[in-house]
């Protein structure tokens, strides 16, 4: 009923296009208003902190203009679909949250983590199938809860008792597992390295929500309890925004810098004389594969075959890039991918999302490509940053999918005679993990089993529902 | 890779060749240009022609009718195949067409045997080819039942009389979906074809098949021809629905007259194919410009016709004489053959 609907509007939409030269024009502009919003650390008046309770987050943010013009240029970005793209989002929301932590007075970290999830809640709002918006979201309040923990774990007894003994322990896993207690969750992973006893312990005290386990004393079992149990953030932290727009600026880099990681693989992962068909254009399979191809003397020779993926044709594009290098490329039609199969050597997709399965959530069509290649048992390698990992995963096709304007696939000037005939144009496809061999990410290579695991590195429990669509897809 | 293949040349000057008669350099033009495109249609053409030569024929003094006639259609083919190359259905009518003169009886007078030839033709249309279509629509229909939800892929002239007459013997209300590639874009055509006949219709594009194979119960597909071993030889991008039908557990039912039968075996869709228009790929849609491509000498575009679904993905072949599994094929083949030496009906 609910997809019906939603067809209808699609089809019936004609005002909202979304050609590709038109959203590279506006994104342009989009960026060059950002530049005039340098940062601003300097802000007047008397301002107050953030209370998730009292107050709206826009209402809050009112006291820094600069910011809150910055949310609201991003939040009609991406309705509009002027940014666009899983790597611009993510730079996007990543620019937003620096300027907002380091410009505005939010008073503790449980503060600060409100009014972060409250901006978060607006941005996904905004276009929910941008998934790199929310996972962005988590990452910074990841980072702040990392940051807070820290500040505490590596001070003198004053600042945090117990805490000290959280930095002894090396794990990611069980350091976060000490923090997060506040949500009223025992963590599965803390569990299962703790003893029997403590076990027991730690999820009494983390289903409690209170401090209880740090009663143990400055044991493990007390940690992984939680003994931020009943963790409110409240303490008064001096260093934490520095640290933490610190982190963000790593973040930042981290998301610039990922492609000549991932790209760092490329010659690992194609040999000379193969045959390599990828779909679509995407600017990380572009930099792979001159990467492969390399220079005139340690350069590999090998060929690309790019299908095109109607109706945008996007890999003309690519095609036309890798040519430029001097890469042997050749066009062919989205149809001709099954017959083509028979005489390649390697599929390269890119994506749009990860999703915690370790599925896809890619370019409409690829599902059929990744299909054909598994029927006749080619490799499937997927490259993509980890800023696509989606902590949710879909139970359907239409969870995280979306509707484009039809006019892409029939021009509204055609026949008459057509009116009568539903046109979709539909965004994305789930490819679902056993179809996927081998992800290469800015970790290295990855199978899709073990992407699950990857989940707890960046992101907090506590933190994977961002918006209430995410509860449907968790 | 394709070096075997030859590279579609575009129209050919219409200039007139030697004995070729006027026509068949119609003909020629026409399935050049792409006038006349699918498997039925251009047999049909082809068979009218040359109903057109043997008409206008008279056998020179001393010669005998059946050889002479025979060695004249000969140059007239390879110019129809210069064109563009045959298709199965138009070799397969073409043997027919040469049994016929073959069998044509020396004692009879040069009028009448051309009118026994003409009217051997015409038989072989209207049996093998029209009739067989209507048989196969007859057939076809008992698979569609209320609330069927149908995908059908590109434009084929058997599965639209199908889907006309399920909706005229008011087999319950059913939908189509028709899944549609670049660059030929056929499958508009049959969408409009079937809105008039008020049957609701969805329109995507390939890509689009795996979004919206969920909602579809029952896939139907012409074919070009069917191979002895059961695999199917239809319009590219036919072996991609197919395969994504079968990962949903769909019926895949190929309605295919059995003239399009095919002694010869293939594995893959590159041994034997057809290479289109390389420039028919570029679209406006990435900004495109001939001239940019042509410019980019490690650039090329490749625009197959043709694409071989293998046997796994072959539910059901319908053909005028009933349903068939694909492993039937060759059984079926035999059995023609046979008839065919002993010149009986069928």
């Amino acid at each position: 009923m609910l997809q019906q609907c939603q067809r209808k509007a699609t089809c019936r939409c004609s005002t909202v296009q979304n050609r590709g030269c038109g959203v590279i024009g506006m994104e342009q502009s989009y960026r060059s208003n950002m530049r005039s919003l340098s940062v601003d650390y300097s802000h007047g008046g008397k301002p107050t902190g953030f209370d998730v309770a009292s107050m709206d987050v826009r209402a809050w943010l009112q006291q820094w203009p600069r910011v809150l013009s910055q949310l609201e240029t991003l939040v009609v970005g991406l309705k509009r679909r002027q940014v666009s793209g899983p790597y611009n989002c993510a730079q996007f929301t990543v620019e937003l949250y620096r300027n907002l932590v380091g410009s505005c007075k939010w008073g503790t970290a449980g503060q600060l983590m409100d009014a972060v999830r409250e901006v978060g809640k607006e941005l996904v709002a905004a276009k929910p199938s941008e998934l790199a918006v929310g996972n962005m979201v988590r990452r910074v309040l990841y980072i702040i809860r990392d940051e807070y923990e820290s500040a505490f774990s590596a001070g003198d007894g004053s600042g945090g008792g117990q805490a000290a003994t959280s930095a002894s322990l090396t794990s990611p896993s069980a350091s976060r597992g000490g923090g997060g207690g506040g949500g009223g969750h025992g963590r599965a992973n803390s569990r299962g390295e703790s003893t029997p006893r403590g076990a027991a312990t730690g999820g009494a005290g983390g289903a409690a929500g209170t401090a209880e386990g740090g009663g143990l004393g400055p044991s493990l079992t007390g940690m992984l309890g939680g003994q931020f149990g009943a963790t409110d953030f409240g303490r008064s932290c001096p260093d934490l925004r520095q640290n933490v727009v610190a982190s963000i600026s790593e973040l930042m880099t981290e998301l610039r810098d990922m492609r000549g990681v991932i790209k760092e693989h490329a010659k690992d992962t194609i040999h000379a004389n193969e045959v390599i068909l990828t779909f679509g254009n995407s600017a990380t399979v572009d930099a792979f594969l001159k990467a492969a191809a390399g220079g005139a003397k340690d350069g590999l020779n090998f060929r690309v075959i790019v299908a095109e993926a109607a109706p945008l044709c996007s890999g003309h594009v690519l095609a036309k890039s890798l040519a430029k290098h001097g890469i042997d490329t050749t066009v062919i039609s989205d149809s001709a991918v099954f017959a083509m199969m028979a005489r390649v050597n390697k599929v390269i997709l890119s994506t749009h999302a990860v999703v915690a399965n370790g599925g896809l959530i890619a370019l409409n069509g690829s599902h059929a490509v990744a299909l054909a290649a598994n029927d006749l048992s080619v490799p499937v390698v997927c490259v993509t940053g980890l800023f696509k990992l989606c902590p949710l995963f879909p139970h359907d096709q239409d969870t995280f999918n979306c509707l484009l304007s039809p006019a892409a696939v029939m021009s509204f000037k055609d026949k008459d005679s057509m009116r009568n005939v539903e046109v979709l144009n539909p965004a994305y496809d789930y490819i679902p993990p056993n179809l996927v061999d081998l992800y290469i990410t800015n970790m290295g290579g990855l199978q899709p089993s073990y992407i699950y695991r990857l989940l707890a590195e960046y992101y907090h429990r506590d933190d994977l529902i961002i918006s209430p669509s995410d509860e449907q897809a968790s | 890779m394709f070096s075997h293949l030859e590279q579609n040349r575009g129209v050919l000057p219409l200039t007139s060749k030697g004995d070729i008669h006027p026509a068949i350099l119609a003909l020629g033009r026409k399935y050049s240009s792409g006038e006349v495109t699918g498997a039925t249609a251009r047999a049909v053409a082809m068979l009218m022609a040359f109903k057109q030569v043997v008409m206008d024929y008279s056998t020179p003094p001393d010669k005998m009718l059946s050889w002479d006639l025979d060695k004249r259609l000969r140059p007239m083919m390879q110019y129809l195949i210069d064109c563009r190359p045959h298709s199965v259905s138009m070799g397969n009518a073409h043997k027919a067409l040469r049994n016929i003169i073959a069998k044509s009886p020396p004692s009879l007078p040069e009028e009448e045997a051309k009118a026994s030839i003409v009217d051997k033709i015409k038989e072989f249309i209207n049996t093998r080819i029209t009739l067989a279509a209507n048989e196969i629509a007859k057939n076809a229909i008992t698979k569609i039942r209320d609330g069927d939800v149908i995908l059908t892929y590109g434009r084929s002239s058997l599965v639209e009389s199908v889907l006309v007459a399920a909706q005229q013997a008011k087999r319950g209300s059913f939908r189509v979906i028709i899944v549609d590639s670049r660059p030929g874009v056929e499958g508009r055509q049959l969408s409009e074809t079937l809105s008039a006949e008020g049957i609701p219709c969805t329109y995507v594009l390939l890509t689009a098949i795996s979004y919206i194979m969920r909602e579809v119960t029952k896939v139907f597909i012409g074919a070009s021809a069917m191979m002895s071993n059961g695999a199917v030889l239809s319009r590219v991008g036919t072996a991609v629905v197919a395969m994504m039908a079968r990962s949903h557990n769909l019926p895949i039912m190929f309605c295919c007259e059995t003239y399009k039968f095919c002694e010869r075996v293939q594995l893959d869709s590159i041994v034997y194919n057809e290479l289109g228009q390389p420039d028919d790929l570029i679209s406006d849609a990435s900004g495109g410009d001939v001239d940019e491509f042509k410019a980019l000498p490690s650039l090329k575009l490749l625009n197959l016709r043709y694409d071989l679904t293998p046997i796994k993905y072959v539910t059901l072949v319908i053909t005028e004489f009933g349903f068939l599994p694909p492993t039937s094929v060759p059984v079926l083949i035999r059995e023609m053959t046979r008839r065919e030496d002993k010149d009986e009906k069928y």
